[in-house]
């Protein structure tokens, strides 16, 4: 699955022992997150958003606009993925609006769109995944220190995309 | 390479099983059994407060988009199956103990899951009604906490 820009967070609650008293919790999904991203690189470029620079496999006119081009909390098209920016803005505002929640649900999808092929050969597919994981979830543990946070994995979530026990031959 | 050019090497994600212990299971380091599912499956069940059971599923063991599943004998899907009767034993341990049970998983079961799957799981979970509260999923349509109820087998 993926939602391309969009951080996907909602409020829930439901029954445990009493219906008047209900358990609540926040529910968040496809956070795709992309330490790449770049604010003013092209649309329509073939960049997922992501500079030639900072993400060696994109083209090389992957370079930032001075006006124009990706925009600070995401973008519609390009298949772009979130930037750190409307994450972090996502998390504070789960935290402001409702701080004291027992429990916290990220139900997977935490890697950029792409993430399968690594940006660099110093950062391998696989290494950029669990960093990419560590960071969503290290995030949520700090903004809810009293909740217990959960999640799963999904098919952003592993090398080659989408399937589990494939050989490494087909990692990268 | 193609996704169809993808095979079948046996249980191999290890790299990833066992960084998620560190990484999803500091919530639950102290329960031996949700640690030791979560390292060779990827999945778990553990109970943050009496009376709640949280499982977390992995449903690239179910879903069709992990081409190794056409193959009814890949390691996925015996990895599959054996999730599936952990499943069973997880809901019906809850039952006995009165405990509320919250699933969570990735992808939804609406035409991705593996032909036949979607029918055992409703058959499962409707066998416990009052267990299974909440069924957060991703999912394109909407943020459901009850596609395990309501969700329509496509297949």
């Amino acid at each position: 699955m993926n939602l391309s820009t969009a951080t996907l967070f909602a409020a829930a609650a439901f029954a445990v022992a009493a219906p008047d008293a209900p358990v609540l919790a926040w529910h968040v999904t496809d956070s795709h997150l992309d330490p790449y991203y770049e604010e003013g690189i092209p649309l329509g470029a073939g960049c997922y958003c992501e500079s030639h620079a900072a993400c060696a496999r994109m083209p090389a006119a992957c370079v930032p606009r001075v006006t124009g081009g990706a925009g600070p909390f995401g973008e519609p098209q390009d298949n772009c993925a979130t930037p750190v920016a409307l994450w972090s803005a996502a998390v504070e505002f789960m935290a402001s609006t409702a701080p004291g929640v027992r429990l916290v649900f990220h139900t997977g999808d935490f890697s950029e769109a792409g993430a399968a092929a690594a940006c660099s050969s110093s950062s391998p597919a696989q290494a950029q995944v669990l960093s990419l994981v560590n960071r969503s979830m290290s995030s949520l543990r700090a903004a809810f220190p009293s909740a217990a946070v959960f999640s799963v994995v999904a098919n952003h979530d592993t090398v080659p995309g989408d399937v589990v026990d494939a050989g490494p031959a087909q990692a990268c | 390479m193609t996704i169809d050019d993808v095979v079948d090497a046996g249980p191999t994600q290890a790299w990833l099983y066992d960084a998620l212990v560190e990484l999803f299971g500091a919530t639950f380091a102290a329960d031996v059994a949700a640690i030791e599912t979560l390292r060779t499956g990827g999945y778990y069940a553990t109970s943050p407060e009496p009376g709640l059971k949280v499982v977390g599923l992995n449903t690239l063991y179910w879903s069709t988009v992990n081409p190794l599943l056409k193959n009814a004998s890949s390691a996925a899907s015996i990895a599959g199956e054996k999730q599936f009767e952990w499943f069973e034993s997880v809901l019906t341990e809850a039952s006995a103990a009165g405990d509320a049970v919250v699933l969570l998983g990735h992808i939804p079961p609406h035409g991705a899951w593996v032909p036949g799957l979607f029918s055992r799981f409703r058959a499962l979970v409707t066998r416990f009604p009052n267990v299974v509260r909440a069924g957060p999923s991703d999912t394109s349509t909407s943020l459901a906490f009850r596609w395990p109820l309501i969700a329509t087998d496509c297949h």
